[in-house]
């Protein structure tokens, strides 16, 4: 799927468009639900400081991730007739513009997505106790996280098939475990902490272009072990033909 | 002279040996601001060095940096230059670090053990060639809770905040030794501060004036006279005459009051100065008959009597605790964008997005269209809600409520100035101030915060270049406010003055300083008579009936013309004293010190008030 095929479809989909207006609710529902009711002087007073920013910053992510699953095991792709698996074994299309297509267009998409919900961050900014710089920090880490999530996508697509239950299951529980293990192994990297440190003040290297280059690093590795997936589906496929019409 | 010197071997690879005296003459009062002179002697070539001291607090495990003071300087070959500092001295205090660094290398350094230094005993600096003075320690009741300390001329402090160590200054004898002017102006704005300064007489007071003191004293002193049988009071007994001679300085009052006197000859004067206080005593209270009469010691008590208020401590609240600011935030409150407004916000983007997300759409073109017409919602609800949560309804960034009070006394020139900055900041960010004195007073109180209700003051970075002060460190949290607190006394010639006869009160007031004064009145037995406006350089007179003042406690607390943040710092800081002397109230506009934070408002866009408050003659 190519960039053009992919604005093509995903802006025509009904289901995709009201997955956005969907998305764009969750986020205001957020806003809504974290907007601090306590007076400003009693924040001050307390030292309890308001955290609506860093919350819709994670409900934003959340859907980031979840949505970058499905998008990236094209789950909302409409009608897809020919899997991508099928697609590899049945023509001789290469596997790196196969794959880096869809990159690119998930690139575009995330994009589009962030900007759906920077109008909470934005407006969630001051009083979360965030500036300018935060948001664009937060929005930085979200997209790398969210192309994170649809590489994960791709990947349980290429290996798994199209959409199952046990796929399902399996994208979900390798999503969730990658987290933990970003978030045990190396903290740094873990969205969740990257968007709960953006407002503490940190010496040091700033620890959100860490989260960024790491989550950055995980979409391409997991959008190589596509190619690698879909390598080994072509290879079984060829040594199935060549079997076949040697027998 | 207790001067403190690094140890040799730390110093034998240093191209500078550092020097450095402590306090007055190596006693410090713990809790005050204290002098403190480092001396640098370069024995090689001339370089252009980095002076630098940081004052180090105490902690459990480590020492904490409270204070760092930096400034350039130009050491000649072969010179020895000495650099007058004026440092916090908390009590957690443990050491004094100096260093020295030229082209980024640290060519000589010293560390001083404060703990010997510094004393909780009241102190009074007595310049004096003898200890003529230690008989006064006996004032202090306790066992060493008042210490005389004897700095010499060449030490005096340069600022006003110098002498917050000290409860008084005695001048006894000079040694004929001339003050420099700064020195002659810290000393007149310490007492303006509410300093008590003693000038005392004898054959030494002919060396007062040559010294540099004509400008402070109440008299102007002419000779020497002598006295038999000088006939004197002890406190509220009879008057008894004492045996012998005293030597008396033969001076004419030039201003103040004349507390005693030998016929025409005053004995004792004393001159108000802003909060303070200048006596000039015509004998000399060390010397025989004087030494032993039994009310020498009531007489200094009387001159010594209350304590001043001190320079430290100022920021010792959280900023929303703090009288002044509370004041100012109850009449002007803060608070976070209705969630109302919220919800207002989410709809419209919702209702924008609904239709460009849901209509249908068909082919490849119209697809394009969608995302360009999706973007361009997103990208403008952004911005909208950019402005409206972080502009209009809520302002992001460095919020400041600045509440000043200056005090001063008709005539005097000058005022005392009391300035707290409340700091409030959404997002956690380091704030810089910049500030046109080094001579001010300047503290930060720590970040309050439920888990730090005690904090330790901030390590402030103050680079000094020249008058111009470039303060660092004050770090903010978000959503957290700081209080600072900046003292120093001003300039400021406001001439008040007052006269009532029963039925009518005659005032006259006059602006010398450059700027308005807002919405004046004169508080005369607590009723306000209203004067209005005074521009710069404007004068005002006005007859007023008794019966026309208004009593602003029995007036449901309206002041005239003052808006809701005066009238709350004027009620957060007046006490309703209807026996007090009349005061000219005004207010200014704007902040009163020299001090700008780059980058930050005001909160609401208004300046701060700052109340003016001049004791009428």
């Amino acid at each position: 799927m190519s960039v053009r095929e992919g604005v093509r479809t995903y802006l025509s989909d009904r289901l995709v468009l009201r997955t956005c207006l969907y998305l764009a609710a969750a986020l205001g529902a957020a806003v809504l639900a974290a907007w601090p009711r306590a007076s400003l002087e009693a924040i001050i007073r307390t030292g309890a400081s308001s955290d609506t920013f860093t919350v819709v910053a994670m409900a934003f992510l959340v859907c980031l991730l979840f949505l970058g699953a499905r998008f990236g095991a094209q789950d909302f792709s409409p009608d897809p007739a020919v899997q991508l698996p099928e697609h590899v074994r049945l023509t001789a299309v290469s596997l790196l513009g196969l794959v880096g297509g869809r990159a690119s267009f998930a690139v575009l998409h995330t994009i589009l997505l962030l900007l759906l919900g920077a109008p909470f961050l934005a407006a969630a900014a001051a009083v979360g106790g965030a500036g300018l710089t935060h948001v664009a920090r937060a929005l930085a880490i979200l997209g790398a996280a969210g192309l994170a999530g649809r590489a994960i996508g791709l990947l349980s697509n290429c290996i798994m098939g199209a959409r199952r239950p046990l796929r399902d299951i399996a994208l979900y529980l390798f999503l969730v475990a990658v987290l933990i293990a970003t978030f045990l192994v190396a903290t740094a990297a873990s969205p969740f902490y990257g968007l709960y440190a953006l407002l503490e003040p940190s010496e040091g290297f700033p620890e959100w272009l860490v989260c960024v280059a790491a989550n950055l690093l995980l979409a391409a590795a997991f959008w190589g072990l596509s190619i690698l997936a879909l390598a080994v589906v072509r290879a079984r496929a060829r040594s199935f033909m060549k079997g076949h019409g040697n027998g | 002279m207790a001067c403190a010197s690094a140890p040799l071997a730390a110093q034998q690879n240093a191209r500078v040996l550092c020097d450095a005296l402590v306090g007055f003459n190596g006693v410090a009062r713990e809790g005050r601001f204290s002098p403190i002179i480092l001396s640098v002697e370069n024995p090689g070539a001339r370089m252009t060095a980095e002076i630098s001291l940081t004052i180090t607090g105490g902690a459990l495990r480590e020492p904490l940096p409270g204070r760092t003071i930096t400034r350039e300087a130009v050491l000649d070959e072969g010179s020895t230059r000495r650099f007058p500092f004026v440092v916090p001295l908390p009590r957690s205090v443990r050491s004094v670090h100096a260093s020295v660094t030229s082209q980024g290398v640290e060519v000589g350094s010293l560390d001083v053990d404060t703990h010997s230094l510094t004393t909780p005993s009241r102190l009074i600096a007595g310049i004096s060639g003898d200890y003529s003075l230690d008989g006064l320690s006996v004032l202090g009741g306790g066992e060493s809770s008042l210490r005389i300390v004897y700095p010499r001329v060449d030490d005096l402090p340069q600022v006003w905040a110098g002498y917050d160590g000290v409860d008084a200054v005695i001048v006894h004898d000079t040694y004929f030794r001339q003050l420099r002017s700064d020195q002659v102006d810290a000393l007149e704005r310490w007492v303006a501060s509410g300093g008590v300064l003693v000038f005392t007489g004898g054959a030494a007071a002919l060396q007062l004036e040559s010294a540099g003191f004509r400008g402070l004293l109440p008299v102007e002193v002419s000779g020497l006279t002598r006295r038999e049988g000088l006939s004197v009071r002890a406190g509220a007994g009879a008057p008894r005459r004492l045996p012998g001679g005293v030597e008396l300085a033969d001076a004419r009052v030039t201003r103040g009051t004349v507390l005693a006197a030998d016929g025409i000859l005053p004995l004792i004067v004393r001159r108000s100065l802003g909060r303070g206080a200048v006596w000039f005593l015509a004998f000399d209270p060390t010397v025989p008959p004087l030494l032993s009469w039994d009310g020498m010691l009531a007489l200094w008590r009387s001159i010594l009597e209350g304590s001043r208020v001190s320079a430290m401590g100022a920021a010792s609240k959280p900023a929303v605790e703090d009288p002044w600011v509370s004041a100012a935030f109850a009449a002007d409150p803060l608070s976070f964008p209705r969630v109302s407004s919220v919800l207002v916000f989410v709809c419209a983007y919702l209702a924008l997005l609904a239709p460009v997300l849901l209509v249908r759409r068909g082919d490849r073109m119209k697809a394009r269209l969608r995302l360009l017409l999706l973007a361009g919602v997103c990208a403008s609800a952004a911005v909208a809600g950019w402005i409206i949560f972080n502009s209009l309804l809520f302002r992001a960034g460095v919020q400041t409520v600045d509440a000043a009070r200056v005090e001063s006394r008709s005539g005097d020139g000058m005022a005392f100035v009391t300035e707290k900055i409340a700091l409030f900041a959404t997002s956690a960010q380091p704030v810089e101030a910049r500030l046109a004195s080094g001579g001010a007073a300047l503290e930060a109180g720590g970040l309050w915060t439920r888990e730090n209700p005690r904090p330790l003051e901030p390590h402030l970075l103050l680079r000094q270049k020249g008058p111009r002060v470039q303060v660092n460190g004050i770090d903010m949290d978000r959503l957290g406010a700081r209080l600072l607190a900046i003292q120093d006394v001003v300039p400021f010639p406001v001439t008040a003055r007052a006269r009532s006869d029963g039925t009518s009160l005659q005032v006259f007031a006059r602006n010398g300083t450059s700027r308005t004064l807002r919405r004046c009145f004169m508080l005369v037995s607590g009723r306000v008579f209203p004067l209005g406006d005074i521009a710069a350089g404007a004068s005002v007179q006005r007859s007023f009936a008794a019966s026309d003042g208004i009593r602003p406690s029995e007036d449901g607390g309206t002041l005239p013309g003052a808006d809701s943040r005066q009238a709350a710092l004027f009620k957060a800081q007046e006490t309703d004293e209807p026996a007090g002397p009349p005061r000219l109230i005004a207010w200014m506009d704007s902040p009163v010190l020299p001090v700008s934070f780059p980058g930050s408002y005001p909160l609401g866009g208004v300046p701060g008030p700052a109340l003016v408050s001049v004791e009428a003659e």
